[in-house]
């Protein structure tokens, strides 16, 4: 017991040495000891290797510390923006933000109006061109101005002209949807759904549907523009069927939701 | 570490040369580089799990090398930090019988450099074993030694901490643990050369 204890009084004698608690003339004492008495000078340097095995231990727990703080959790390791899984993430959610804003936006503006605006395209000239190669003058100059663009004239022909015919009221109403009458466009296209049976001319009756359903939108009547959309929609036969695509449906279904 | 901190390569290694909290400059290098070594390694057959104990290992290969003044600065800390990463990984992969690694990158380390940072996880492995042993002279010990020889409390202020009776029972406790350890350190010649090593570039 008195060894041990003679033994503990050396080491701690050499801890203060090692942690410079001694006094001048102390240390000079341990310095000189350790110069005359090998077994001494043993002890101190195996102190010396425990304390830095032991400082190297508490450093190595220092980063392993550190490390579990950078590694635990998504957000520990406060990296560039654009490092790893995050950065894919802060995309996506940047893409939905913005594809929300982007639908809310759509949904606040969207109008019967709004979808004229951005859907509507005119009848194609060139179609009508092909078509007809005999006709009569009234009808043929309808044609000719509606080529031309020249709406108001295919409307001043239309009302001069004693006939009527279905082509002639189908080419009017569309120079009537160009020129933004559309109860007169409207007025027009039933006249063709009407007189196509009487004419046995089925030519533009599918035509004078969609156009119809445009010439009531344009006029802010949806409820009467819908089952018309609707019926081109279902009806895949129907001429127009691919004019009134599931997206632009899907439009009228929201404006549908949105007025009630 | 402050959010947003940024540190050129010249302030890490001033900072980690100080000798204080390793916490701002280590915390920026995993913040800077950690993604970009795990991506390298989970490339080349890793696991998340793999990447992270790589990193950890290869920032403590870093600070040794740093604070023992072998880190030569002839690259940058990011090439460094890869090369160790590769090395480390590749010793992994070797002890794994797989070798399938890809060197992607050219790396601008120098021979020199290359020989220092493998001295280096040379020396890392072997105190591995100095520090498990520590580790394994259970929690009592461990604290002690610790607040004593790192943390350079006083006797007075262990005993305050660890709610001991006296300082006279902290300074007996303290030599059972010191004299546990010296004994295991020089109960086997090899591992009386690794400390020794230790002692050699320690910083006392």
């Amino acid at each position: 017991m008195e060894l041990i204890d003679n033994e503990q009084q050396r080491w701690e004698e050499i801890d203060a040495y090692l942690r410079n608690e001694l006094t001048a003339g102390q240390r000079t004492a341990v310095e000189s000891r350790m110069g005359n008495d090998a077994a001494f000078a043993a002890d101190v340097e195996r102190i010396r290797v425990a304390k830095i095995a032991v400082k190297e231990y508490a450093r190595h727990e220092d980063m392993k510390a550190i490390h579990r703080k950078m590694t635990s959790g998504p957000k520990a390791v406060s990296g560039r923006w654009t490092d790893g899984v995050g950065f894919y993430l802060r995309i996506a959610a940047i893409f939905v933000v913005l594809l929300a804003a982007w639908a809310t936006i759509g949904i606040a503006t969207l109008s019967p109006g709004s979808l004229y605006a951005g859907e509507y395209s005119a009848y194609s000239a060139e179609t009508i061109r092909a078509e007809s190669p005999q006709l009569p003058s009234t009808a043929h100059r309808i044609q000719i101005e509606y080529l031309n663009a020249n709406y108001l004239r295919v409307v001043q022909l239309y009302r001069q002209s004693a006939a009527k015919t279905v082509r002639e009221s189908f080419i009017a109403g569309n120079a009537y949807l160009a020129l933004g009458q559309a109860a007169n466009a409207s007025a027009c296209f039933k006249k063709v759904l009407l007189s196509s049976a009487s004419e046995n001319a089925f030519d533009f009756y599918q035509s004078s549907e969609y156009y119809l359903a445009w010439s009531y939108l344009r006029n802010n009547q949806f409820k009467q523009a819908m089952p018309l959309f609707e019926k081109i929609y279902r009806n895949r036969f129907h001429l127009h069927n691919g004019d009134v695509d599931t997206w632009f449906y899907w439009k009228l279904k929201l404006l549908q939701w949105k007025q009630g | 570490m402050n959010a947003g901190q940024r540190y050129t390569d010249h302030e890490i290694i001033r900072l980690i040369e100080s000798g204080n909290s390793l916490e701002p400059p280590v915390g920026y290098l995993y913040s800077e580089h950690f993604e970009n070594l795990t991506h390298f390694i989970r490339k080349n057959s890793g696991n998340r799990q793999d990447a992270e104990d790589v990193f950890q290992e290869t920032i403590m290969v870093f600070v040794d090398m740093v604070q023992r003044g072998k880190f030569r600065s002839e690259s940058s800390i990011k090439t460094f930090l890869y090369a160790i990463a590769r090395n480390l990984w590749l010793n992994a992969m070797k002890k794994r019988d797989r070798m399938f690694v890809r060197d992607t990158e050219q790396l601008n380390v120098s021979d020199g450099e290359t020989e220092d940072l493998q001295a280096a996880i040379i020396r890392n492995e072997s105190k591995r074993k100095v520090l498990e042993f520590i580790g394994q002279l259970g929690e009592t010990c461990r604290k002690i030694l610790i607040y004593y020889y790192y943390d350079n409390f006083s006797m007075k202020e262990i005993c305050e901490r660890m709610h001991y009776e006296s300082e006279q029972v902290v300074r007996n406790q303290k030599y059972k643990c010191m004299k546990k350890l010296t004994e295991w350190i020089e109960s086997d010649p090899s591992r009386g050369i690794l400390v020794k090593e230790l002692l050699l570039y320690g910083t006392d």
